[in-house]
């Protein structure tokens, strides 16, 4: 059986090297229709015409286009995503620090958002139609059509400045950063913090992470009960679950265990779609939260019309979504063996 | 079971599916519900165990298991039954089985919940013997397997042994061998009869097929369009069937003594349930159709010694056929 | 022949008419899609007769009141006013026409975009579909805002640019949907049947593939309507749609970040009608994709 799975990924990981490709070479044809000149950009303020004609040579700007991407390939291969126009630092370097601040929002909002919805989902399912199913489908139906940046300001408003029970924004308070500074080994507070044993610098993070999370996980909480609860009713209605309550099988058991095992098997797609989403919305929550993250800097240099950061950063972004896709898929295949034939 | 009614309420009206059935089967025997698609007889079955549908309203009856009212019983209470008193296994094998988990552990999750005091080991013996109970070689190996990965008859195995993990007095056998290849079927119709006569099973078996009534059953009770019509003895059936359906029905069998004659069938269709026929519902397609057909539907009554018939006018013509 | 044909289409219609009402039927039972429509129908109207109605109506297009800026909702002002002392309800309310007519206008031109070109590849399969779907699948593999980010950027910030950014993000996506049905349609006996007779290839595509892949394509638009309006008012929060002094909602948020802690209402109320006009697309969208779905039929068990 492991033949087959093999297999499979393989296919996957071809079709998705063919993808990446893809992407880069539409993200460059679009950033390179930019108007407006970033040799001019990269001067700084108030360019003399010479400036400008030395940053053109430097940057390669002057050479034909399809030379261009084909530099751009090349470095990146190599790992060099070129200098941040606005920042005058590597890409590389601005992308991974804002990374991982925003994959530890992300991977919190998921993991919230993933555990209610099952519950709420299967739950759903199981009062089909009746007023616990619509209750269920309403909240769903909320997560899904609210607007990410108006719930963390909601959120803001409500939890941060009437109530004063979490932190308007950022990642860790000034105050605990600077008692009980914290050493950057992943990236990631929450586990940087436990390695090195620093429980102050840990709970603040935490306190921290809980607005910005909730305002995200909205989304794809929603969206998890509606495909949990669609996949969970299509379940319940095959033979097998009818089989299993002739053989004596306690509903509960055939709710999470038997009909569950099936049922996530789609969902999974469903939820690599939402972390589409949720990344989106990641952007514009670090806005409000004032969250160091790559959605801020992705932001900026679209603004800026920073266009090697522009690349840097949708490329690394698309490809990582990429690779996601390509897990969730082979994480299918393992719940679902009959996918591979 | 005694004078079940049951209807289903769908998008398009109520479907009175059950009509008055009534029948028995006693310990050790296996009783063929015989009747056409669409009459009804997986609609018994599946009320005995209380797995109707949610729009299904059972009107009025009696279900009764060694004098124990159990179509009254509450739902907590009929966990215990099924799979322990009452099994029902189904007609297609394949969508029947989780595809999801191996066998092993299906059949060990049933087992768990029906022998709660045995430990793992335990269990797994117990697997085994039930797997060999059904003729199934290699336990081993065959409880890591997939659903998926074995064939139809070998699924039905299955299915089979899973069903009969409690002590099981009663097997409710819902077509079981209809969507499998005709040397299977044999196979598992002669692993049925072995098993009633190894363990004392009583079994329901519901089916179309009345070749394999015949090889199987001591008595059976004909089906149509939600009602008993006639039940006997299988001989009985066989060699005098009174009730024009049933009389029917034996005579569409094709035999090779038949050649050169002309096929017989039942003119008409089956009634729609929605808008069954008033009275006897067999009563616009039966030559023997009287007034009083039309207007009631007559009881099961019982003609001959253990012979019952539900009919205002029987053919009085012996019956030609062997 | 000619008879058999004429006579099975009434009986066609007859049927066709029969399952719209049943779907109805289902549509309107249900709580929550009745919900949704009553919402859409309200936002309809509002849009429509909203410039007639409006308390005032020329702060709404733009014009200042500074003497009442920044006031909490009192009975003058239901909403309370902007930083230039607009009133907010007037404002929200023209801002319904916009946002309407934006998701509308993006989900239409996606379709028709999307759809012609995913049934033709679907139809034509090998070569043409192959080469047409490792584009699509490639604009599929940006994050969905992303895209719209960079385009909306590189145009520079306009209403319509944010439009434009918008229909190249949302295409692909019909594009997918038409392909899946137009291969299953494809592969149906009665295609090969036409193609015997003689039926040229664009008629087919016409008369035939295209209404199969237009059930899907409807359900998901319906929901899209909702989600486009999201979108764009992403983009305007981020101040690359609409500018001042359009009353579109995602900038009146946008705006209203500057000042929303001290001046909550200012944030507030256009993101709850961004949100209540969503609301009301998605809840009439999952009831019609929950009673068309063939797969959820009515057995229930457990």
């Amino acid at each position: 059986m492991a033949r087959g799975i093999g297999q499979y990924v393989v296919r996957r990981a071809a079709h998705a090297f063919v993808v990446v490709l893809g992407v880069i070479l539409i993200t460059f044809i679009v950033s390179h229709v930019i108007p407006g000149n970033p040799a001019a950009l990269w001067v700084g303020a108030h360019p003399t015409a010479q400036q400008i004609q030395r940053a053109t040579e430097e940057l390669g700007l002057n050479k034909p286009i399809y030379v261009q991407f084909y530099i751009y390939l090349t470095s990146l291969l190599r790992g060099d995503l070129g200098v941040s126009i606005r920042t005058h630092d590597t890409v590389l370097s601005d992308v991974a620090t804002g990374l991982t601040a925003t994959l530890e929002l992300i991977i919190s909002a998921f993991v919230i958002a993933v555990i209610a919805g099952i519950l709420v989902g299967v739950f759903s399912a199981s009062h089909r139609d009746r007023v616990p199913d619509h209750a269920g489908r309403l909240t769903a139906i909320f997560g899904v059509s609210m607007p990410p940046f108006w719930l963390a300001m909601i959120l803001q408003i409500i939890f941060s400045q009437t109530l004063h029970v979490f932190p308007l924004g950022s990642r860790m308070s000034t105050q605990v950063s600077v008692m009980y500074p914290l050493k950057t080994i992943t990236g990631f507070n929450l586990i940087d913090s436990m390695l090195t044993f620093n429980f102050a610098a840990f709970g603040d993070s935490l306190w921290h992470l809980v607005l910005p999370s909730l305002a995200l996980a909205a989304y794809p909480f929603g969206l998890t009960v509606r495909m949990i609860r669609t996949m969970m009713i299509e379940v319940l209605q095959e033979n097998y679950i009818r089989s299993g309550l002739a053989w004596g099988l306690p509903s509960r058991l055939i709710l999470f265990k038997y009909a569950l095992k099936n049922a996530i098997s789609s969902t999974v797609i469903a939820l690599g779609m939402s972390f589409a989403y949720t990344l989106t919305g990641a952007f514009l929550d670090e806005l409000i939260f004032v969250w160091p993250g790559l959605g801020t800097y992705t932001a900026l240099s679209i603004l800026s019309l920073d266009y090697p950061a522009i690349m840097g950063s949708v490329v690394v972004v698309a490809i990582f979504y990429v690779i996601i896709n390509l897990l969730i898929d082979i994480f299918q295949a393992f719940l679902d063996p009959r996918v591979t034939l | 079971m005694q004078d079940l009614i049951v209807s289903f309420h769908t998008l398009d009206g109520v479907v009175h599916a059950l009509d008055g059935v009534t029948f028995d089967v006693r310990k050790g025997e296996i009783l063929g519900l015989v009747g056409e698609t669409g009459c009804g007889k997986s609609a018994t079955g599946l009320a005995i165990l209380k797995l109707l549908p949610d729009n299904s309203e059972v009107v009025k009856g009696q279900i009764t298991l060694e004098g124990d009212d159990i179509l009254h019983k509450p739902e907590d209470q009929m966990v215990n039954i099924r799979g322990r008193k009452i099994a029902m296994i189904f007609q297609d094998p394949a969508s029947s089985l989780n595809p999801v988990f191996p066998i092993g552990r299906q059949l060990l999750d049933v087992l768990k919940i029906h022998n709660e005091a045995t430990d793992e080991n335990g269990l797994r013996k117990l697997a085994h013997e039930k797997l060999a109970l059904v003729e199934l070689p290699d336990p081993e190996s065959v409880m890591e397997l997939y659903p998926h990965e074995l064939s139809g008859g070998m699924q039905q195995r299955v299915i089979m042994a899973i069903a009969l993990s409690g002590s099981t007095m009663l097997l409710i056998a819902d077509e079981p061998t209809t969507a499998l290849d005709v040397t299977i079927q044999a196979q598992l119709l002669v692993l049925l009869k072995k098993l009633k006569e190894t363990l004392g099973l009583s079994v329901l078996l519901i089916t179309h097929n009345l070749g394999v009534v015949r090889e199987l059953c001591g008595r059976i009770a004909i089906m149509y369009a939600g009602s008993i019509v006639e039940s006997a003895t299988t001989d009985r059936i066989f060699k005098n069937p009174l009730h024009p359906y049933t009389r029917g029905l034996i005579s569409s069998v094709v035999t090779g003594r038949l050649r050169g004659t002309v096929l017989h069938y039942i003119p008409g269709t089956v009634p729609s349930l929605l808008h069954p026929p008033s009275g006897c519902r067999f009563h616009p397609r039966c030559g023997y159709a009287i007034e009083p057909c039309k207007q009631s539907r007559p009881e099961l009554l019982e003609v001959e010694d253990g012979h019952f018939v539900a009919c205002y006018n029987m053919p009085k013509e012996p019956w030609w056929r062997t | 022949m000619n008879e058999a044909v004429s006579e099975s289409i009434p009986v066609q219609r007859q049927q066709h008419f029969r399952e719209l009402r049943v779907f109805l039927k289902l549509v309107l039972k249900n709580p929550l899609s009745l919900t949704g429509t009553a919402i859409i129908v309200f936002f309809v109207v509002m849009a429509l007769v909203g410039p007639f109605i409006v308390p005032y109506p020329r702060q709404a297009e733009g014009v200042p009141d500074i003497a009442n800026q920044l006031r909490p909702p009192d009975w003058q002002h239901w909403f309370g006013t902007d930083e230039l002392g607009r009133d907010l309800l007037s404002r929200i309310i023209f801002g319904a026409r916009i946002s309407l007519m934006t998701s509308a206008t993006v989900v239409s031109v996606a379709i028709i975009l999307g759809m012609p070109l995913g049934a033709v590849a679907g139809y034509y399969g090998e070569r043409l579909g192959a080469v047409i779907m490792r584009v699509t699948d490639m604009f599929l593999a940006f994050p969905p805002l992303l895209l719209a980010l960079v385009v909306a950027a590189t145009l520079g910030g306009s209403l319509l640019n944010a439009i434009l950014a918008l229909i190249i993000t949302w295409w692909p996506w019909y594009t997918r949907l038409a392909y899946g049905q137009a291969i299953a349609t494809r592969n149906l006996p009665f295609v090969d049947s036409a193609r015997a007779i003689g039926v040229g290839d664009a008629k087919i595509i016409v008369r035939h593939i295209l209404p199969a892949t237009l059930a899907p394509i409807l359900i998901q638009a319906t929901l899209d309507l909702g989600s486009a309006i999201i979108a764009a008012a992403g983009l305007s929060f981020l101040g690359l749609g609409a500018q001042p002094p359009t009353p579109d909602w995602g900038l009146m948020v946008n705006m209203g970040k500057t000042y929303f802690l001290q001046h909550w209402w200012y944030a507030t109320f256009p993101g709850l009608a961004i949100l209540v006009l969503v609301l009301g697309f998605n809840l009439l969208g999952d009831a019609i994709r929950e009673a068309t779905d063939p797969k959820l039929s009515r057995r229930r068990l457990i």
